[in-house]
């Protein structure tokens, strides 16, 4: 059933000199119990595109949209009171918390309470309390810590409780936005099987966003491939990263940057070019001039997403694509 | 936190120590000996010399000239003042007393409004009325003191009527009740107090303002806003509680300030104070009222910027621990 | 308030050091920028009244008044701005004024930046025990409120413009050399100096030629904050009745316009004009300086 249903979501920033289109019509669901991965370069707008969902973007961000619907709410006219009632309990957020994402001369625990208080007011302290060292516990922090303030923990446990605060009101979807970036690769690891395992037990919606496709590969159903706005690539992970590889040059390279422990001899290559200046893309596909594969075609129409052969729900916006299914037509 | 109050405290103490041989570097060690330059003018019995000399101890080495100083000090011992013919203790006291009403209430003042325009100015960033605020910072930054002073005693008092010109109580007022003596002293209040908030205000407005402009765009605001909290206390429990820290830090640069305005403030309006005082005393050229007075200012602004320090550390868990 | 504007952002964090495009180019966004533009005209045209001024209007300062009726005259068509208590123009000690205070304001604040600079850089760049020495002696003399300390030296000295310029320099320049410090701090630290150190450069020859010109852009303006801060001390001590009565500045006019009873009797000729010329120089230079420190320091920019 789905969840979270986007459709044709653009983000602008006006400014000075031009319009800068940070996310340029983005269709995405997430269904109940789902996991559902956003990859993609730095820049390229996924965390723009989780802010635009949560409406967390600053003001002076233009937010359009034909739907945004989480379980039957539209989210982009619901009034300002029932916004802040459902945020938490039905749409919560991860940030990277080893960053500044707490409050600095707070207690961990008090933040978390914070949110238990404001959703659920009736609460008596004790319960509080309690339900603050049980989340705590989840992720695996002893619930003593709760009083210490963010400055210190370490970076991974600062994730750990970031986690834990999300999961404080038992919401429907949670949003994770790098969840792992800036650990080291031992406490990432163990931040993903956290992950994987709440997700499991706690039948949780959740929509993780990460540049990092090995981290996506390991714990999501669905994996999003954004470029310059756009979603190039969607499909389920196994297809992805299966065997059969994904259907888009973009998200090809991207995997071909990470070495795999399996796979032979291989070399690791990035991606020549850099990302499209947002303020004035390329015309046609965005990726034409990074792409080896590219033909001429590909600077004249903007190609749609299309059903990948032999695939289900496998779908990529490559020129490419309709040429092979013209061919083997 | 004991390890670190200890640590300031007897800093503190240091301090104390140097503001005491800085002031008796300043009127002791001058060309001249003091009492040539008091008794330069006025007219001394030979009891006043003798008591100058003594209270000074012109006749030991400077060390020992040092700490007879310091000695007579800890008896409570200033000197004596020849033109106010009695000990200097009590005269720098009870104006003390005079500055302290004032200070306290416009220092509060400065404060509170300060803070909360700065983060008015904050929350609308970019309108006019943030802009106006800030140019009015600026302006108001620039007006001298004692000229706000004396445009207030022109409009309000000379041409308007409505407060008195001067002073901190009608002259030769009786008194039915303490209630009336306290409006009397209320009335006498306002317009000083005015002066010393109008100018000071604007350091706090634009610090505030730009401080909480900086946390603004921290990353702990998106996770507040982002867990449902209503913007009202976003703003104060996750915004204004951690732009305080910088005006904390500034409150401890505004206790000098504080006593420059006052001093301005007191010669404008005759407000019997320690700003009055120390001026009178630069007037008629009375040095031990000149030399206690700037004891004491000084001694107040070190234990000010103690009390910040302490503060501060109250404040900020980051560094609370460590 | 006799000290410059407090800015906790720029002394706490330093500074690139480079402006895009150099001198001009520092010069060309503080003409666009709205506060500067208007601070830069208002600047210029005190320093024009300042060198002209006294041209079109002499001041003479033995033209007092002849009779009575001469004193303390509101304005009229003769007097624009009245007469004061000795029957002199004001108009005319208005103009004279203009060049007295910035002069004064201007050497004070070259001595502020000269000691501050020199001491924040020394510190700076040495760092360990040359540092801590040079930090306690600012902090002490940082923690000494300037007021009272200027009136007290101003008294043991003695009344005239040096002594004035002095005891502001004397209470101005620990601001200026901890803003420094700081930013020598981070030009020391950067991968240039490095270089230059393995490449053989003495400690001297860094100083002069990499360490010196990175803070440059701050001292000026700093630099220019302090000018305002410093025109507003001598307007107060001048006032509290320690400038010298030789000379007119704006200050000295207040304070003759206050002990003469000007405001209790409500000749506001008097005291209103000087007054005004104080705060429209010191906010001019204000504009600027805090102008100069957004172009410095983007962070500001945004902030603003």
């Amino acid at each position: 059933m789905t969840l979270l249903r986007v459709r044709n979501l653009a983000v602008t920033y006006p400014t000075s000199e031009a319009m800068i289109r940070a996310v340029d019509g983005i269709d995405l669901d997430v269904n109940t119990g789902e996991v559902v991965g956003l990859a993609g370069e730095s820049g390229c707008g996924k965390s723009t595109l989780a802010l635009a969902v949560a409406r967390l973007l600053p003001r002076g961000a233009v937010v359009s949209a034909d739907e945004i619907s989480l379980g039957g709410t539209d989210l982009r006219t619901v009034a300002d009171e029932e916004l802040r009632s459902l945020r938490w309990r039905r749409l919560s957020l991860v940030f990277q918390g080893a960053m500044s994402s707490f409050n600095p001369v707070m207690r961990i625990g008090s933040q978390i309470a914070e949110a238990i208080r404001t959703h659920e007011p009736d609460t008596n302290r004790r319960d509080v309390a309690d339900r603050v060292g049980e989340l705590l516990n989840q992720v695996g922090i002893a619930a003593a810590r709760s009083e210490d303030f963010p400055h210190q923990m370490s970076g991974g446990m600062k994730q750990r409780a970031m986690i834990a605060m999300a999961l404080a009101c038992r919401p429907d979807l949670v949003i994770a936005d790098e969840p792992t970036t800036a650990l080291d690769v031992m406490t990432q690891a163990q931040i993903l099987d956290l992950i994987r395992r709440l997700a499991d037990e706690l039948g949780l919606a959740m929509l993780i966003i990460s540049h990092d496709l090995t981290v996506l590969a390991e714990l999501c159903d669905r994996v999003a491939v954004m470029y310059a706005g756009r979603i190039v690539e969607i499909g389920e992970a196994e297809e992805i990263f299966g065997a059969a590889g994904p259907a888009h040059p973009y998200t090809r390279r991207l995997l071909d940057c990470y070495p795999r422990l399996e796979g032979g001899q291989g070399s690791i290559s990035g991606i020549p070019g850099s990302p499209p200046d947002l303020a004035h893309p390329p015309a046609g596909c965005r990726f034409h001039d990074r792409c080896v594969q590219a033909i001429p075609g590909c600077t004249t129409a903007v190609p749609a997403l299309r059903m990948v052969p032999g695939s289900v729900g496998h779908l990529a916006a490559c020129t490419l694509l309709s040429v092979d299914t013209a061919i083997s037509q | 936190m004991a390890g670190y109050i200890g640590r300031k405290l007897g800093y503190l103490v240091i301090t104390i120590a140097a503001v005491l041989a800085t002031n008796f570097t300043l009127f002791h060690l001058m060309p001249g000996d003091p009492v040539t330059h008091i008794a330069r003018g006025q007219h001394l019995d030979a009891d006043a010399v003798a008591r100058l000399r003594s209270f000074y101890g012109l006749d030991m080495p400077l060390p020992s000239q040092f700490i007879t100083y310091v000695q007579h000090l800890f008896r409570g011992d200033f000197g004596w003042s020849y033109t106010y013919q009695t000990s200097v203790g009590p005269i720098v006291a009870k104006a003390l007393g005079n500055t302290l009403i004032l200070v306290t209430i416009s220092t509060l003042l400065v404060i509170v409004f300060g803070v909360v325009l700065g983060v008015f100015a904050a929350s609308r960033r970019g309108t006019r009325t943030d802009g106006g605020l800030v140019i009015g910072s600026l302006v108001f930054w620039s007006l001298p003191t004692f000229w706000v002073g004396m445009l207030l005693i022109f409009v309000f008092a000379v041409s308007l009527g409505w407060l008195p010109i001067a002073g901190m109580f009608t002259a030769d007022a009786l008194y039915p009740t303490v209630f009336t003596k306290i409006a009397d002293l209320a009335r006498h209040l306002i317009l000083p107090t005015v002066a010393m908030v109008l100018v000071d205000i604007a350091q706090f407005v634009l610090i505030s303002r730009s401080s909480l402009l900086a946390v603004l765009s921290e990353d702990y605001m998106t996770t507040a806003r982002a867990k449902g909290l209503t913007p009202r206390r976003v703003l104060w429990r996750h915004g204004v509680r951690n732009a305080l820290l910088p005006v904390v830090t500034a409150t401890s640069l505004y206790a000098s300030a504080t006593v420059g305005g006052t001093i301005q403030v007191e010669t404008v309006f005759s407000w019997p104070g320690m700003g009055q005082l120390i001026y009178l005393s630069v007037v008629r050229r009375d040095y031990p009222v000149m030399e206690a007075c700037f004891l004491v200012f000084a001694i107040v602004v070190v234990l000010a910027n103690f009390a910040s320090d302490v503060l501060y550390r109250l404040l900020d868990p980051r560094v609370r621990l460590t | 308030m006799t000290g410059p504007m407090i800015n906790s952002s720029l002394e706490t964090q330093p500074v690139s050091g480079h402006v895009a495009g150099g001198w001009r180019g520092a010069l060309r966004q503080l003409v666009s920028d709205r506060m500067g533009r208007i601070g830069l005209a208002i600047v210029a045209t005190v320093v024009l009244v300042a060198f002209i001024g006294p041209l079109l209007a002499p001041y003479d300062r033995t033209a007092v008044a002849t009779s009575r009726t001469g004193i303390l005259q509101s304005p009229s068509a003769a007097h624009w701005l009245g007469t004061d208590e000795l029957g002199r123009d004001i108009l005319r000690q208005v103009l004279a004024g203009t060049s007295v205070s910035l002069e004064i304001g201007l050497i004070a604040t070259l001595i502020t930046v000269l000691i501050g600079t020199a001491v924040g850089v020394l510190a700076g760049w040495f760092t360990g025990f040359v540092d801590a020495v040079l930090m306690r002696i600012t902090d002490f003399f940082l923690v000494l409120p300037s007021l009272p300390l200027m009136i007290a030296l101003g008294a043991i000295i003695g009344q005239s413009l040096a002594m004035i310029v002095f005891v502001i320099a004397l209470t101005s320049w620990p601001s200026t050399a901890r803003i420094v410090r700081s930013q020598a701090l981070a030009v020391r630290e950067r991968e240039v100096v490095a270089r230059a150190k393995t490449v053989g450069l003495s400690s001297a020859g860094i100083l002069w030629r990499l360490i010196l010109p990175g803070v440059m852009a701050l001292v000026i303006a700093n630099a220019v904050l302090v000018i305002a801060g410093s025109i507003l001390a001598e307007a107060t001590l001048s006032f509290l009745g320690l400038g010298d009565p030789t000379r007119t500045s704006w200050g000295q006019m207040l304070h003759n316009a206050f002990v003469t009873g000007a405001v209790g009797n409500g000749y506001w000729w008097y005291f209103l004009p000087p007054g005004i010329g104080i705060v429209i120089v010191v906010l001019a230079f204000s504009l600027v300086g805090q102008s100069l420190e957004r172009i410095l320091d983007p962070r500001l920019a945004a902030a603003a």
